[in-house]
């Protein structure tokens, strides 16, 4: 088991329209606010360079058989389109249980030094599973 | 309680979602990889659901979140009609919860929230 906080990964993005607004098209959200839906840090993972190739190969996960346990958003400041956004991923904590690991990662997404999102989730490798 | 709302997930709106997020994880788009990983088909991904949810707060009038919490609990298929119910559980501090149910009443997802 692993319980120490370690920098697993870090990397920067600019949120740009075209993006902002696919995702909204793609959750049927019709709003025309400049400021970013709840969940778009996930874009920011994805889009940014935490890839699913590159979470599972810095989680030393089989990429066949990963799911998500939990995510968990805190909301310090607003963030808007053509914001320049830096997140640092660290893995807080990983567990083996009957066959299954979980990963425990906190990211903190920064723009200009600030603080303005902090996302903790959970990562799941199921090996072996013949139900999920 | 805030006024229930219903949504349907399409393997076209999985894909979407997959190609708008970056989320390529295989086992929501690609059913050789959902079987492999023993499931009977893909799934939708937990954060489009959370998204949806997301959605539902917004359109429950919560515009400003403090906090989002998502527990996904179980799978999400295409074409499973769903249910999002929501509720204050403390007004006077903007706390909240939704659920994300099936017509069965299996959960798929259950939420907290704080409004901002």
């Amino acid at each position: 088991m692993t319980k120490e906080k370690t920098e697993l990964y870090c990397y920067t993005h600019r949120i740009e329209e075209k993006q902002v607004q696919a995702f909204k098209e793609a959750i049927h959200l019709n709003d025309s606010n400049s400021e970013i839906p709840p969940t778009y840090a996930t874009v920011i993972d994805f889009q940014g360079g935490m890839s699913f190739e590159k979470l599972t190969d810095l989680l030393t996960f089989d990429p066949s058989c990963v799911l998500h346990g939990s995510q968990q958003y805190e909301y310090k400041q607003p963030i808007y389109i053509g914001d320049s956004i830096e997140a640092v991923v660290f893995l807080i904590g990983k567990t083996t249980k009957r066959g299954m690991t979980f990963a425990k990662l906190e990211t903190e997404y920064k723009r200009d030094g600030e603080t303005v999102i902090i996302s903790r989730s959970t990562i799941i490798e199921q090996k072996g599973a013949t139900h999920v | 309680m805030f006024n229930p709302i219903y949504m349907t997930i399409t393997r076209e709106q999985i894909k979407k979602y997959a190609v708008a997020s970056g989320d390529f994880n295989p086992i929501h788009t690609d059913p050789e990889a959902a079987k492999k990983a023993g499931l009977p088909e893909c799934i939708a991904h937990g954060m489009l659901v959370m998204a949806l949810g997301s959605r539902a707060l917004s359109e429950w009038g919560i515009s400003s979140l403090a906090t989002y919490d998502a527990r996904f609990l179980s799978m999400t298929y295409p074409d499973e009609p769903l249910v999002f119910k929501g509720s204050w559980v403390d007004e006077k501090l903007r706390k909240g919860g939704l659920t994300v149910e099936n017509a069965a009443g299996e959960v798929k997802m259950k939420g907290t929230f704080i409004a901002g």
